[in-house]
């Protein structure tokens, strides 16, 4: 359960120095890291501490001031290769329906009908939305909207999916079962996921690895290995020991 | 020793029923309940059902269908100092600074100026924003808001206080600060106090009573006493024990 | 630190490029008017400048140009003035009195279609040739217009803030001086700023129909004489007034009105 880093053969996404300023203000501080293929790393940092402008790096939102981000050994291209993200804003097509919400990324990739049949099916099933396909976003609840658009997300078979706080405006309750099917989404497509959250027992409950940040000017404080077996279980001890350490490392109030 | 003296507020068979598009749509269903002196007692449940509307009818802000409120023997007929309440949204008024906030209440009841600002300042400094008294709401971060709020709520020296899912809004961590203020504020300004949310580690950290409601229409579940010390540990054995017993019982999330 | 550095080197480009923009443009303006054909339409700048500024010495009429600019700011102010207040007034007890909104309401919306400019004929024949078909147009310009934002803004309160209010333990009829008011103030304010487009806009129509000074009777005089420059001249003297006013209600939104914006 403590630092390990990742084999530099197989990392599939590559981090390495980077270092992001406002001004004279320091954000970003020389951060370097690793993701396997197909692993799911989890980021938590104390609020504040410059998790979201991590983000916006990698998304190319903003310029970063030094360093670079490498994807499968290339420069981090969002045109060329396939990333998705997600945000805690829903962002489904009001005028499209459920279904046709799923199946939007696939026919821009120009997927083969039947093909893409397949795939929005098999997406509606691992998210439970299958008696709603033909409902608009306005009938859905808030919950069901993010269910969508991760189903979205998953569906093109991104090589990296982005996940900022998807779930923090949703129930405890809701949380856990979305949490379910993402996990359920994730090792049946295989995705790398990058998921960035304030909620540490969210990161313990889904995370392969988790990195703690510091605050700002922000550097990685500790990666630390989740060995827990899933499914995971929040009361357990083990859980409850991992849970426990990390909030140590981040805990402000 | 719970008795007739000690209710700070009774309600029984309240019901609500809102009319929309001709439907009749029954939001609350036959609710009975006491808050005793002093205790801090916390409604949990699923969603939006209905958990805002009860504070509404309890504080008088809305009137009931079928049933009354009544505050130590008095009919609640309106919203009022008697039962003031912490919102979820935004509520300061945003073009006063936090000691306007803070001492309208005061103000209203016309208490003089140098006895209000006293007063208004103890309870800034109380929930920490000493400092913050010149500063306008657009200036102040969520968590600063809802303290804001907070502090202008116990200025009226209310005898029950309402709190409609005052964390909400806020990041899990930021959540965790504020939840063990209103701790730390109600130990040195100790007030009955109602509590909704739909966050079960907030219930069960903050709970003297825990109400678990049902889904719509809303009624009581079932009621949990928790006789804990305070403040609690979120990954402590029995903490994670009745977190899961609760949440077994609880209905789903619509 | 930063930050201000920042802003104020922000605030020097675009100095700079209004600086090029204005200087290309009167340069454009002097070059066609001079070398082409158009010179014979419009005057070059350098022509409506000297004018501009002997004006200030030569009086047109009876009145030196910023006599006539200082009358028709002064007919404003008058006007508007009225207007904003009764403005104010007629917006919040439309508002919050279901008996006013009833009957004025309707009235409303079917003379709001109706443009300020297309009452100057019958203002004239009410009121007579003097001072008070102007003041009427002038006042009707900032009524309107602040009276629709007015209404607007107080049926819109948030309703959690009345809730609190209350609650607090407000006496109901102190609403709404405390809290309505107030929070109606940022769209009241655009309203007024509407409104002095407006009023300004009715004044100088007013002059060009019936006056003997004032802006708009310089340009009209300039018409009926054929002096281009002198109806140029007129036109910079409407540019430069409307540019300080708009200023000067940008100055005084930003002190009223500092809690409305986010700040985090």
């Amino acid at each position: 359960m403590t630092s390990e880093s990742s084999s530099e053969d197989n990392s599939f996404v590559r981090v390495r120095n980077l270092t992001k300023s406002f001004g004279s203000l320091l954000v970003l501080d020389d951060i370097s890291f690793d993701v396997r293929k197909g692993e799911f790393l989890c980021i938590v940092g104390p609020t504040g501490c410059g998790k979201t402008t991590f983000l916006n790096c990698l998304t190319k939102l903003f310029p970063i001031s030094s360093g670079e981000i490498l994807i499968d050994g290339e420069p981090i291209d969002l045109r060329k290769q396939n990333i998705s993200y997600i945000f805690q804003e829903n962002s489904t097509m009001p005028w499209l329906t459920v279904e046709e919400n799923i199946r939007f990324g696939l026919e821009i990739k120009k997927v083969p009908k039947s093909i893409a049949d397949q795939k929005v099916k098999q997406m509606l099933d691992l998210v439970n939305l299958w008696n709603f396909a033909s409902y608009y976003p306005k009938q859905l609840s808030m919950s069901m909207l993010q269910k969508v658009g991760i189903a979205r997300a998953f569906a093109t078979q991104p090589s990296l999916l982005l996940m900022d706080e998807p779930y923090s405006q949703l129930d405890l309750n809701l949380r856990c079962k979305l949490e379910d099917e993402l996990i359920a989404l994730w090792q049946q497509e295989k995705t790398t996921v990058i998921f960035i959250t304030h909620n540490i027992e969210e990161a313990v409950y889904l995370s392969e690895r988790i990195l703690v940040l510091t605050n700002k000017p922000t550097k990685i404080k500790r990666e630390i290995t989740n060995h827990l077996s899933r499914p995971r279980k929040i009361s357990d001890p083990a859980f409850v020991d991992l849970r426990n350490e990390v909030t140590s490392l981040i805990k402000w109030w | 020793m719970e008795s007739k003296e000690n209710i700070a507020i009774h309600c029984e068979n309240i019901s609500k029923e809102f009319a929309t598009k001709g439907k009749k749509i029954r939001v609350i269903d036959n609710l009975t309940l006491n808050i005793y002196d002093n205790e801090f007692v916390v409604l949990y449940g699923p969603g939006q059902c209905g958990k805002t509307t009860i504070i509404n009818i309890l504080s008088g802000l809305e009137s009931p269908s079928t049933g009354e409120v009544y505050q130590k023997n008095e009919k609640v007929m309106g919203p009022g100092p008697q039962r003031a309440v912490v919102y979820q949204s935004i509520s300061l008024f945003p073009w006063l600074t936090v000691m306007g906030n803070v001492e309208f209440g005061l103000r209203a009841a016309g208490i003089e100026t140098s006895k209000r600002r006293q007063r208004a300042q103890e309870l800034i400094d109380l929930v920490g924003l000493h400092g913050f008294e010149n500063a306008f709401p657009n200036s102040l971060s969520g968590g600063m808001q809802q303290r804001v709020g907070i502090a202008r709520a116990y200025c009226i020296a209310p005898s029950i206080l309402f709190m409609d899912e005052p964390f909400g809004a806020l990041d899990a961590q930021t959540r965790y600060m504020m939840e063990q203020e209103i701790i730390r504020i109600n130990s040195k300004e100790k007030r009955t106090i109602l509590f909704v949310t739909n966050n079960i580690e907030e219930a069960i950290y903050l709970a003297d009573r825990i109400i678990v409601l049902n889904n719509c229409p809303t009624s009581i579940k079932k009621e949990y006493k928790v006789e804990w010390g305070k403040p609690r540990d979120y990954t402590d054995k029995k903490f994670l024990d009745l977190r899961e017993e609760i949440t077994s019982i609880v209905d789903e999330t619509p | 630190m930063e930050k201000l550095k920042l802003e104020v080197r922000h605030n020097f480009i675009v100095i700079e490029y209004a600086l090029i923009a204005i200087v290309g443009f009167l340069g454009i303006w002097y070059l066609t008017t001079t070398f082409t054909n158009i010179g014979k339409l419009v005057p070059n700048p350098i022509q409506v400048l000297t004018f501009f500024f002997r004006s200030f010495v030569v009086p047109i009429g009876g009145n030196t140009i910023q006599e006539h600019a200082l009358i028709s700011l002064g007919r404003v102010l008058i006007g508007y003035s009225v207007g904003v207040a009764l403005g104010i007034a007629s917006g919040i007890g439309m508002a919050r009195s279901m008996l006013f909104e009833a009957i004025f309401k309707p009235l409303f919306e079917v003379i709001r279609p109706i443009p300020t400019i297309a009452w100057i004929p019958l203002a004239i024949l009410w009121f007579g040739i003097g001072e008070m078909p102007k003041y009427f147009i002038i006042f009707y310009g900032a009524y309107a217009n602040v009276t629709i934002n007015t209404y607007a803004a107080a049926k819109s309160v948030n309703p959690t803030l009345l809730g609190a209010a209350r609650m607090l333990g407000m006496k109901e009829e102190d609403l709404l001086l405390h809290i309505v008011l107030p929070s109606s103030i940022p769209q009241i304010f655009a309203g007024m700023q509407s409104g002095l487009s407006a009023s300004w806009m009715g004044v100088i129509a007013a002059e060009m129909v019936k006056s003997n000074n004032g802006i708009g009777w310089v340009i009209i005089m300039g018409q009926e004489s054929a002096n281009t420059v002198q109806i140029l001249a007129g036109m910079l003297v409407i540019a430069i007034m409307g540019f300080l006013m708009a200023t000067g209600m940008r100055i005084l939104e930003g002190r009223l009105c500092s809690w409305n914006q986010k700040k985090i």
